[in-house]
């Protein structure tokens, strides 16, 4: 190496240092050109420069549902902005614009505190009212740093009870401004939870600009600049929803605001179809800022509204989880549909425990798909002896069941399937015995599911083997493109002949003589499904009831949890009744009627 | 590190100058907030630094093709997951701040040609050499027009040429090599494309070049010139605008040249001496965007006046001359080759910066080194330090 440097010339450096100085140099000239010989035409224009770009909020793109009715869309608002700089240095004005919206003056003084330093103007009361506006206009000489400014503010005309599939929106928060990647200041508004979170890409536009001249003379207002060409603000992309507006509304008022939800899925697509969750709260109260009092009501409620229960709770299954057990057995070939086990006396025997039936009275003996139509625990505790821990959470996991679903909303959570492993570190090693089997084969114990995952595994079932990942959202649309959101297959892998057996049982539950789930029947239509009551160490137990319908040809599948509400057949059955019945036509015409 | 306080002084003072300029920018709509993610930058950046320095030259020069091939794979990763406002892909967000794999593309091609020169003898006027000295800059600089960012990639392809001119490459033909470029300007204008034509053969009759290269030459000047309205349709309309606007802001006062106009007003008024620190009455009226970044040579000269900006480019222009000192003592040729490279990317991006803040080059996304906010150039120009420093540390080395 040392050879090749001493043949080779050193490089000189002179020629680069004199270049670099030179390049310097014309920057110094410009510079010193700028500052020091024109230095008093700039200053002249420094000081008539009050033309400030001030941005024109773009609405947020709306949001329908699949026939078109508006679930969240758009209004002109009026809000009361002043220029922060300007307006904290003059006490007086700040004293009468107070008196004007009737707050206190620190109030004010507060939402400046952030942009304190700044010229752009800040809303400090959105949404004014009219009495307020025309004081403000009236005073205008006094408040020559206060402007109005008309801006979109999202609103959700159809009130609460889409709230949680929709979710809300509300001001970007610092945090937020320094994470999002696309560009937000603060008063912003950002999208907070549901589907205005997952596409806030899509739903949020993009903000125009324009002109405002500001002026520090008395008696004048910055007032926008009408000779310049404002950039015009485009609005967001149109969102449409798969879920029904009635059919929404309906199982909104069916929860009548308890602890539950309400889920409906179209089996053929995976679009939802509604999603209620229950108790609720009407997201108009975000649209322009919270009030204090209004978030700790909701904050403080012990029923937890922000939750949307359909994919943010677990749940003991219950009964409903039945199904699983089944199929597992059925697939290794330890059961057959005619499979009969020692008689339920209404409670069984295992080791020094007894195991009881929810009969208290026997169901004597059944079969197997006779045993799913009464929901007979005790043919279950013996079925779940043959299948053993191992293989039923092996199933469970092979069906994805304890397993997020992909739906387009944020902050689903998974259910918890235990497994030997997760018994020995919870209790260690051989400290717990055989007998929690028992317990999980009926959907009790430590076994947690969402509601979501259940239904999904239910479609999967009604549609022989193959389900979609849940959409809440069809497609956008945005000047004339549309772009289609559609959920991924997923394969159930479920011999067809264990597929058939389970269905044939569902039929039986709702259809059958002594099904548990006769309240849901329909008068044309054959409805599929299977009841739940989970107990659970909040009180009564949570009633709950699983279906697809039609049997031969499904169409929907639907899913009501009521948390201690009582027994699943008395209780769920019958909602789910309500909403099948509205699906399936009854519905439809008085619909119709009502819009009209 | 002890040998060059003066020049990691300078430095420390333009961070410093940053710092603060990024809190008066900033501190309106942020608070301190901004500022302190600065200083974590610069720790971070000197901490890079001082691992780099321990880093021997041999082993740089052997990890160089790596690094570069990393560099290759991050850009092309970018462009095919990236996700940024307006379709541009130009960063990783990393939650905490964002990536951008441009800025490490810098130092790998300085690394990589560094290697590629100081395997090669003296290049002459070897035309397979320049021709592998523009591959390796061509590659990350296309991969980079297409995040888009056109600075960038124009700061990456100019590189070659400083070190084109270390590695001892003809003048005349450094000339020839530069035509192409000159004839993109002059393609507009019959007069100035006569001038350069005449020019062109003026250097082709002294040069005494063999005839294929000057065939060459030719072909790609009048290619360019008959391509010329193709390149201009190809650029991305708020691209064709800023460069419209460069030329005539006063034609474009509200759209493109607000910005060149807005920047110009607030550093013309700050005079000789200017405003005083957050003083500014431009900047608190938030008529030049991008003032903690792309633009915060117009704060520096509205708050610092004259004093303060002629003071800024003094201190980049010593740091850029100690580099190019430490290059001409290194007995490494890949160190000298690194620093000659690096000195250059300093200078380059100065002088663009700098000068679209005061209106003599279009507007581009760079920023000044060491002083404007941000996580990625912060750490890869004191990481570049870190090199020179080592470098300079180990001249004895070969």
């Amino acid at each position: 190496m040392a050879t090749i440097r001493d043949i080779l010339p050193v490089v000189s450096t002179r020629v680069p240092v004199i270049i670099a100085a030179g390049l310097i140099g014309i920057l110094a000239a410009a510079l010193f050109r700028l500052q020091v010989v024109e230095y008093s035409r700039y200053r002249r224009l420094a000081e008539n420069n009050y033309v400030v770009q001030a941005s024109i909020k773009a609405p947020r793109g709306e949001i329908i549902d699949r026939n078109g009715f508006v679930i969240a869309g758009s209004r002109q608002s009026f809000s009361i902005c002043a220029v922060p700089r300007s307006l904290l240095a003059n006490d007086e004005e700040i004293r009468v614009l107070a008196g004007i919206l009737e707050v206190d003056e620190d109030l004010i003084r507060s939402r400046l505190e952030h942009t304190a330093l700044s010229y752009r103007p800040t809303a400090i009361i959105r949404d004014a009212d009219f009495a307020t506006l025309s004081l403000i206009e009236e005073l205008y000489v006094d408040l020559p740093d206060v402007m109005v400014v008309s801006e979109p503010v999202r609103s959700y005309p159809r009130g609460p009870h889409f709230n949680h599939m929709i979710g809300y929106v509300g001001e970007v928060t610092q945090d937020e401004i320094a994470s999002e990647s696309g560009d937000y200041h603060p008063g912003d508004f950002i999208g907070k939870a549901g589907v205005e979170r997952y596409y806030e890409e899509y739903l949020r536009g993009v903000d125009g600009m324009r002109y405002v001249q500001f002026s520090a003379g008395q008696g004048t207002r910055p007032m926008e600049v009408t000779y310049l060409p404002a950039d015009n603000p485009r609005p967001g992309m149109r969102l449409v929803l798969n879920a029904d507006d009635g059919l929404q509304l309906l199982a909104h008022s069916l929860l009548k605001n308890r602890r539950g939800c309400i889920l409906a899925l179209d089996v053929r697509t995976g679009g939802v179809l509604a999603m209620a969750s229950g108790p609720t709260f009407d997201p108009n109260l975000f649209a322009t800022g919270i009030s204090i009092s209004d978030w700790s009501d909701i904050l403080g409620n012990e029923d937890k509204p922000l939750i949307n229960r359909a994919i943010q709770s677990r749940y003991p299954p219950g009964s409903v989880y039945k199904l699983v057990t089944v199929g597992a057995a059925l697939e290794r070939g330890l059961v057959t549909r005619r499979t009969r086990f020692k008689p339920c006396t209404g409670s069984y025997r295992f080791g020094n425990r007894d195991f009881g039936c929810w009969k208290k009275t026997g169901h004597g003996t059944v079969d197997l798909v006779g045993a799913i139509e009464v929901s007979c625990d005790v043919y279950l505790y013996q079925l779940a002896e043959r299948l053993g821990l191992d293989n039923f959470s092996a199933s469970s996991n092979e069906w994805l069941l304890g397993e997020r679903t992909g739906i387009d909303l944020p902050g689903e959570i998974a259910g918890l399937i235990p497994s030997t492993e997760y018994f020995d570190r919870v209790y260690g090693k051989r400290k717990w015995t055989r007998g929690v089997m028992l317990n999980l084969a009926i959907g009790q114990g430590e076994l947690l599911i969402t509601p979501l995952e259940l239904l999904c595994f239910i479609s999967g079932l009604a549609n022989w083997g193959t389900y979609y990942e849940p959409r809440c959202a069809k497609r956008v649309e945005h000047d004339g493109r549309t772009h289609h959101f559609e959920g991924e297959a997923v394969e159930l892998t479920m011999s067809r002949s264990t597929i058939g057996i389970l269905r044939e049982a569902m039929r039986n539950v709702v259809q059958g003589d002594h099904g548990t789930g006769r309240s849901a029947r329909q008068p044309v239509i054959e409805v599929a499904g299977k009841t739940g009551s989970s107990q659970n160490p909040h009180g009564d137990d949570h009633a709950s009831f699983i279906c697809f319908a039609p049997y031969d040809d499904p169409e929907i599948a639907l899913f009501v949890l009521l948390e201690n509400a009582g027994h699943g057949g008395a209780v769920a059955a019958p909602v789910a009744g309500e909403m099948l019945s509205y699906y399936f036509g009854e519905g439809i015409l008085q619909e119709v009627a009502v819009i009209r | 590190m002890m040998q060059q306080k003066w020049l990691l002084a300078a430095l420390l003072a333009l961070a410093g100058l940053g710092v603060f300029a990024i809190y008066s920018s900033s501190s309106a709509d942020f608070g301190w907030s901004l500022a302190l993610r600065q200083v974590i930058w610069c720790v971070l950046g000197i901490a890079v630094a001082s691992v780099m320095m321990r880093v021997r030259i041999k082993t740089l020069s052997a990890f160089a093709p790596l690094l570069y091939a990393a560099a290759i794979l991050m850009l092309i990763v970018i462009l095919a997951i990236g996700r940024g406002p307006h379709g541009t892909r130009r960063w990783f967000d990393l939650g905490l701040f964002r990536f951008q794999p441009s800025e490490v593309a810098k130092i790998a091609v300085i690394l990589m040609l560094s290697r590629y020169l100081s395997d090669r003898g003296a290049i002459g006027d070897s035309l397979k050499s320049v021709l592998g000295v523009f591959a390796i800059a061509a590659i990350p600089a296309a991969l980079i027009l297409n995040e888009p960012d056109l600075g960038t990639a124009v700061v990456v392809g100019f590189l070659t040429f400083p070190l084109l001119y270390a590695a001892g490459l003809d003048s005349l033909l450094m000339l020839l090599l530069l035509s192409p470029l000159i004839a993109l300007i002059c393609a507009w204008e019959v007069v100035a494309w006569v001038v350069f034509v005449a020019l062109l053969v003026t250097i082709v009759v002294f040069g005494r070049f063999k005839t294929s290269l000057i065939a060459l030459v030719f072909g790609v000047n009048f290619l360019v010139y008959s391509l010329a309205p193709r390149l201009w349709n190809g650029l991305a309309p708020y691209q064709q605008a800023r460069v419209l606007a460069f030329l005539n802001p006063d034609n474009y006062r509200f759209g493109a040249g607000f910005q060149i106009i807005q920047s110009k007003i607030a550093i013309g008024s700050g005079g000789f001496a200017g405003k005083g620190l957050l003083q500014g009455t431009q900047k608190a009226l938030g008529l030049v965007p991008a003032q903690h970044t792309d633009f915060i040579f117009s704060l520096v000269g509205e708050e610092l006046g004259f004093v303060g900006g002629a003071g800024v480019l003094l201190l980049l222009l010593f740091v850029v001359y100690r580099i190019y000192r430490i290059a001409g003592t290194v007995r490494s040729r890949f160190a000298m080759y690194f620093c000659f490279g690096f000195a250059s990317l300093i200078l380059i991006q100065t002088f663009i910066n700098v000068g679209m803040t005061l209106g003599i080059t279009p507007v581009t996304g760079l920023p000044l080194p060491f002083v404007s906010y941000g996580g990625s150039q912060m750490i890869v120009f004191w990481g570049g330090m870190g090199i020179v420093l080592g470098s300079s540390a180990s001249r004895k080395e070969y």
